[in-house]
């Protein structure tokens, strides 16, 4: 990872987060870079940290199955915190979501930044919100943990693949998670979603692992399917092939009002209507019934045959 | 038709945006003409599905007097398809993950779609 990259981004970051912190805003901070990302700040103080680079709140907790999809959905329409996790858990998995944010945002580059004091809706805010100064420290932490390794790898550059002879069963269970999703076209920033981990501690296995020989990193020269490839504008009816779409006409078919013929038979008895007509049947013994007439049911007929 | 330039342009696209899994370049009869996808995909099978897709949605625009059909998305709570035309004559599909950034998606795919179109019409 280039470490000259990631301190020019930091200093990005403390700039703009120092001037929201001065103003006490309210909105958004957008971040525009590669994959930069959006702060939510509530009168300076940070509320959450949205990135392509990182999984958020939902994604940390309905990709570990710490809810459910409905409870997920629940949580979209009507707010408030989603059952079946308590308040204390909630708001450590928001704070790790939004430091994470922050760190995958440093981790690439940061272009420019505007901030729009129209605050966003943010389903799952970490409350009290984390102050700027705490957050920067802990970003800049990670930072340095990271570059401290002998290979640190990107978030999002480096693609990784199991090293020749790396034996994923002799592994740890994260280890063998990672490794068994290294499959030459992700990043740690993918595996990290795929597993609902936060990117950072993923990045630092995924560093150390290539650091023993267990990924590599590759250049991502991918094989791709194929598929027909003659050339589409001589293609034509005669050939069976693909020919350009045109708008539809004439115009889509017009449906009139009992058109399909439904409801011009007169109605059937149902339900509680046949149910009399079938006691009669059945009091009035065997010898009237033909077991197998396929016209002989109640709703077609309704009456009983005699002998 | 040059399938190498075609692959290219699939990689640099799933590599420029944060997100993108699989990339397809397919006719509009669904049949697959290059695909930089996972194992787990089954270009084949999307392509005929982005087909299918792109039928409705063609006609509905068509028929709400909104022009051509340019690109549609289904959003799920895993991830993201987007399906986007290509001079009418074939599709684009893309597929990311939930952390996919759909706006810069479709910033990025404008390009992409133009060089990807002009190489599909190369004899």
């Amino acid at each position: 990872m280039s470490d000259t990259r990631a301190r020019s981004s930091f200093g990005f970051l403390a700039r703009a987060l120092g001037a929201c912190r001065a103003d006490r805003t309210t909105g958004s901070l957008y971040l525009a870079g590669h994959p930069g990302g959006v702060v939510h700040l509530r009168e300076g103080a940070v509320a959450a940290v949205d990135s392509p680079g990182a999984p958020g709140t939902d994604a940390l907790l309905l990709r570990s199955g710490r809810i459910s999809e409905p409870d997920w959905s629940a949580v979209l329409r009507a707010g408030g915190a989603p059952n079946g996790i308590g308040g204390t858990e909630l708001r450590l998995v928001a704070t790790m979501a939004a430091q994470d944010g922050a760190f995958a945002i440093v981790a690439g580059t940061i272009d420019e930044y505007a901030v729009d004091p129209d605050p966003l809706e943010v389903p799952l805010p970490v409350s009290p919100g984390l102050e700027p100064d705490r957050l920067l420290a802990e970003t800049a932490r990670r930072l340095d943990a990271l570059a401290s390794l002998p290979t640190p790898v990107s978030p999002h550059r480096e693609r990784l693949a199991a090293a020749s002879g790396a034996d994923p069963a002799a592994l740890s269970t994260t280890r063998r998670a990672i490794i068994t999703r290294a499959d030459g076209r992700r990043c740690a920033r993918d595996i990290a979603f795929l597993l609902g981990r936060n990117v950072f501690p993923v990045t630092v296995e995924v560093s150390r692992m290539v650091g023993d020989g267990l990924l590599t990193i590759t250049d991502d020269v991918p094989g791709g399917t194929t598929g027909s490839l003659a050339p589409l504008r001589p293609r034509t009816r005669e050939t069976g092939a693909a020919v350009a779409v045109t708008d539809p006409k004439p115009p889509l078919p017009r449906r009139e009002p009992g058109a399909s013929g439904a409801g011009d038979d007169p109605p059937r008895p149902s339900g509680w209507q046949v149910l009399p007509r079938l006691l009669n049947r059945i009091r009035a013994g065997p010898a009237t019934g033909h077991r197998g007439d396929p016209d002989d049911t109640p709703d077609r007929k309704g009456t009983t045959r005699g002998p | 038709m040059d399938r190498d330039a075609l692959v290219g342009e699939l990689t640099a696209l799933r590599r420029q945006v944060s997100g993108v899994t699989d990339t397809i370049v397919a006719g509009v009869d669904g049949l697959l003409i290059v695909a930089d996808t996972e194992d787990r995909i089954d270009p084949e099978g999307v392509s005929a599905l982005a087909a299918a897709h792109h039928g409705p949605a063609h006609t509905t625009a068509a028929a709400t007097g909104q022009g051509a059909f340019r690109r549609s998305v289904v959003h799920s709570s895993g991830g993201y398809l987007a399906v986007y035309s290509v001079d009418r004559l074939a599709l684009m599909v893309v597929l990311g993950d939930e952390g996919l950034d759909i706006g810069r998606l479709h910033h990025a795919s404008r390009p992409a779609i133009e060089r990807i179109g002009s190489i599909l019409t190369q004899c």
